[in-house]
């Protein structure tokens, strides 16, 4: 079988992944970085029979197998689904749902009177804001359509993992950088989001792949640590991948 | 005939020259500003849904608004009003009685706390003092409480920040909390929650104890802003009332609420200087209106009927110049003949019986 394998910068554990398990030598895979494939429509569309790849200035050809003789794998929420929320919010987390505007300078910990620094958002209002731009990042941003997802024999999503609330709630609270409940509800929410808007795409065949648990973070883990710590847990960790993978029919 | 002293009143004074043969939407002398409101003063809004009208029609005027609980920006307008942006100054859904008014302030100056303040409905947990705006409810108490904290957080800079308050009075009943007094916008078990006879009770505020409530909600917005001082204008919903718990014909029970409230903001600014009156309930209740200001449920108020209530306030109270909305509440634009607002009271329709 064939594995067409899209993906934002969690395919660098992924990738080190399959390498472990030795998935190479047993299917045929094709590693898409999303932002590294210039000619997405054209693939999209059908009318590229290759992807070219860019890397440090270098364009690299990649063959690709026809869909529909090819699983379609979906590594992350990246590049499919927030990458334009870093965009709008000016790069890396915090992942606001609010506009900047209402920034940690108004902030504070909890417990001291001032108004934190994000609101709380629930559920449906998150889905209110975020479920239209989900649904249009995941198809459009790139130049995907339902169509070109429908065309695979089937799908399979490794959606990331979320820190706990408990690490938020204990932390980053406490420095008053984000709202923890805000942060964790966004992770949680988007998932589900990202989740929903896949299943509305249509498709006969998808197997979603959730994380079993949250990030491990020590004590006294800063906001700036945590960030590091969530590439080296989860984008770079090719053990991590491995068990994920594991878990999936991929395996 | 001997001088009198209807001599030399104007035509305003008169039923026949100020009503029955006045233009109902240019009624001359019905209101004569009490204050300035100046350049930049900072209007907050708060009431009961004709509110709502009031803080549009503000705001797409170019008066300063203030909105300290704005929508995420990608909110599309067409879903603020089911999240209860948009509507008000502060995200605290309608304020249908003083007494609600006044335990707000109380809780956003530390000084009560309200009670049963958790509804659930089909696992989902709601705000009981705001349940509408959560349509989808949240997923635990503990999230209620959480998006409280923060509600009363930003009320407590809404407070300390206006410099007018522009407050609708709508409704004398209202379900509490017995033991606590804590007071809902809207009965238990109708957007949420369950209605227990041994926990909630019925209650329709009178003259005195509305006056008394409104005159300590002054006491508390004084000690949160440390004596600065504020303004008030006070207006009547003309809205009629949807249901009543009264045991009184419903027309019976809202000519007592409104005279009741209409009594009580006249006398607060005929005694209080900071404190006007604008009579928007009189300008829609005008009978020369033959109740066109209504729309065929005889309740809602018609757009062009609010349109004719602006006017005359904005013929006192001239717009800033800017033509455009500052930032806060959107500028309200009339689209459609009735603008529906986010009434809970008007949810208790759906229990009338059939006809």
């Amino acid at each position: 079988m064939n594995y067409t394998i899209w993906g934002d910068s969690h395919l660098i554990g992924f990738m080190g992944a399959v390498e472990n398990l030795g998935l190479n030598d047993r299917a045929d895979l094709t590693f898409l970085p999303t932002p590294n494939v210039v000619n997405i429509k054209e693939i999209v569309s059908g009318a590229a029979s290759s992807a070219s790849l860019l890397f440090d200035g270098e364009v690299t050809p990649v063959d690709l197998a026809q869909p529909e003789q090819s699983v379609l794998v979906v590594v992350g929420n990246g590049n499919f689904a927030h990458f334009s929320v870093y965009e709008r919010k000016g790069g890396l987390p915090p992942l606001w749902v609010y506009a900047p505007e209402i920034h940690a300078s108004r902030g504070g910990g909890e417990g001291d009177g001032l108004i934190p620094s994000i609101p709380p958002v629930s559920m449906g209002l998150f889905r209110a804001v975020y479920a239209e731009s989900v649904g249009h990042n995941l198809l459009y941003r790139h130049g995907f359509t339902a169509h070109y997802f429908k065309r695979f024999v089937k799908l399979i999503l490794f959606i990331p993992p979320s820190p706990s609330v408990a690490f938020f709630s204990r932390q980053l609270c406490s420095e008053g950088y984000l709202e923890a409940k805000c942060l964790h509800g966004f992770r949680r929410a988007y998932a589900a989001l990202f989740k929903q808007e896949v299943r509305r795409l249509g498709l006969t065949s998808v197997e979603i792949n959730d994380p079993s648990g949250a990030l491990e973070l020590e004590d006294g883990t800063t906001a700036e640590e945590y960030l590091v710590d969530e590439v080296l847990q989860v984008h770079g960790n090719a053990a991590y991948w491995e068990r994920r993978i594991r878990s999936s029919s991929l395996a | 005939m001997g001088v009198h002293p209807y001599e030399d009143l104007p035509p305003a004074a008169f039923w026949r020259s100020g009503v029955a043969q006045e233009d109902p939407h240019a009624i001359q002398g019905i209101y004569r500003k009490k204050f300035e409101i100046p350049p930049g003063a900072r209007i907050a809004t708060a009431g009961s849904c004709f509110a709502q009208h009031i803080t549009r029609r503000l705001a797409g005027h170019g008066f300063q608004v203030l909105d300290v609980e704005p929508p995420p920006s990608g909110l599309p307008t067409s879903l603020h009003q089911a999240y209860g942006f948009s509507l008000f100054s502060a995200r605290y859904g309608n304020i249908f009685t003083v007494r609600q008014l006044l335990q707000l302030a109380q809780e956003v100056a530390g000084d009560w706390v309200p009670q049963d303040l958790v509804w659930e409905n089909n696992g989902r947990y709601f705000d009981a003092l705001r349940p509408g705006v959560e349509p989808d409810g949240l997923d635990s108490p503990g999230e209620v409480m959480e998006h409280r904290r923060y509600h009363i957080a930003s009320l407590r800079t809404l407070f300390q920040d206006l410099d007018l308050l522009v407050f609708t009075l709508g409704l004398t009943e209202a379900w509490e909390h017995r033991q606590s007094g804590t007071v809902y916008p809207t009965a238990p078990g109708i957007l949420a929650g369950q209605f227990d006879p041994s926990l909630h009770t019925f209650s329709n505020a009178q003259f005195a104890d509305i006056l008394a409530d409104f005159n300590r909600f002054q006491g508390v917005l004084r000690k949160l802003r440390q004596g600065r001082p504020f303004k008030l204008i006070l207006t009547v919903s003309p809205v009629p009332l949807t249901a009543s718990a009264s045991g009184n014909h419903v027309l019976v029970s809202t000519a007592y609420s409104k005279a009741l409230l209409r009594s009580v903001a006249g006398q607060l600014a005929f005694n209080q200087p900071h404190i006007d009156y604008f009579p928007a309930y009189e300008i829609i209740t005008n009978p020369r209106m033959c109740s066109a200001a209504f729309a065929e449920n005889c309740r809602s108020v018609r757009e062009a009927a609010v349109d004719n209530v602006m006017a005359h306030f904005f013929s006192q109270h001239a717009p800033p110049p800017a033509s455009a909305s500052p930032a806060g509440i959107p500028g309200g634009q009339r689209r459609e003949e009735r603008v529906d607002v986010a009434c809970e009271e008007m949810i208790l329709d759906r229990f009338a019986p059939p006809r």
